[in-house]
């Protein structure tokens, strides 16, 4: 018994490691772009340490996230608890505010492209119309 | 030349005001407090080829900037993939039943970036104030507060 819970945490702790390894490559690349930008490098410690924190940093945005969630009676995180949890500085705010509305932008987008090519689609299938369309152009 | 005394209260008036002062620390106070003195979160704005800004949001042009150059970004740049993003939210959710949506994992992916990039670009700035060629853990420990105060 003792063994399966001790089993349980090895896999619990490998796949911690596992992740944590996964942000530290992330955070390696964001910070190579920062260096070689500056011409300032990093040493592999400031690396690490920026990686363990952001990994720490997780912790209490995953856990702020599902409470701001529940506060509100939803099961799923959405986009205006992500805004709450960039309250803390300004320019940090309104610069989510901006990617939000980007993204929902993008999205009205992609639908539009969507309709109108299911529309095409549908009047290619009639003939008639196609060939209206094609004295047209 | 460098102030070596503590304008700690000076640094303190400015948080209140909700921006962030970068380098606010003793050894660097008079050329980061000149250097941050727009103070407001830095993070490089560049497309694919990488052409670093002074890190400065500053009001329009720089956010005018950050829209013209996000979809370069998205695409060129790195970030975090929304996968890992998801399984590190989910490893410290306290219900199982908690999902996230798709728009919240992109913008969660987008502030962890900027989170490594304020962290990154912060310890360079204060390596620069304090005239060092690399940058250490020392000079992340000394921008580490001010950058989780901010987050």
């Amino acid at each position: 018994m003792e063994d399966e819970e001790g089993a349980d945490e090895q896999q619990q702790f490998s796949y911690q490691q596992r992740l944590k390894a996964a942000v530290h490559y992330t955070v390696g690349c964001l910070c190579e772009e920062v260096a070689s930008d500056r011409e300032v490098p990093l040493s592999k410690q400031t690396v690490a340490a920026i990686s363990e924190v952001t990994f720490r940093q997780c912790e209490n945005f995953a856990k702020d996230l599902e409470m701001f969630a529940r506060h509100a009676k939803r099961s799923t995180i959405n986009t205006e608890d992500v805004k709450l949890l960039a309250r803390r500085s300004n320019s940090l705010l309104r610069y989510i505010t901006e990617k939000n509305e980007e993204i929902a932008q993008f999205n009205l987008e992609r639908k539009a492209k969507k309709k109108k090519k299911l529309e095409d689609e549908n009047h290619s299938v009639q003939p008639a119309e196609a060939e209206v369309m094609e004295s047209e152009n | 030349m460098r102030a070596r005394n503590g304008h700690a209260l000076r640094a303190s008036s400015r948080w209140s005001q909700g921006s962030a002062l970068t380098a606010h620390w003793m050894g660097g106070i008079g050329v980061g407090l000149r250097r941050a003195r727009s103070g407001v979160i830095g993070w490089r704005i560049g497309g694919g080829a990488g052409k670093a800004r002074s890190g400065l949001i500053g009001g329009g042009p720089g956010l005018r900037r950050a829209r013209d150059a996000a979809r370069v970004m998205e695409a060129t740049s790195s970030g975090f993939r929304k996968e890992l993003v998801s399984k590190l939210l989910h490893l410290h959710f306290k219900d199982d039943k908690t999902k996230v949506g798709g728009d919240a994992l992109l913008l969660m992916a987008e502030l962890l970036k900027i989170f490594v990039s304020e962290a990154a670009i912060r310890s360079v700035r204060q390596a620069q104030a304090e005239d060092l060629a690399r940058v250490d853990v020392e000079q992340l420990e000394k921008v580490l507060p001010q950058l989780l105060l901010d987050f």
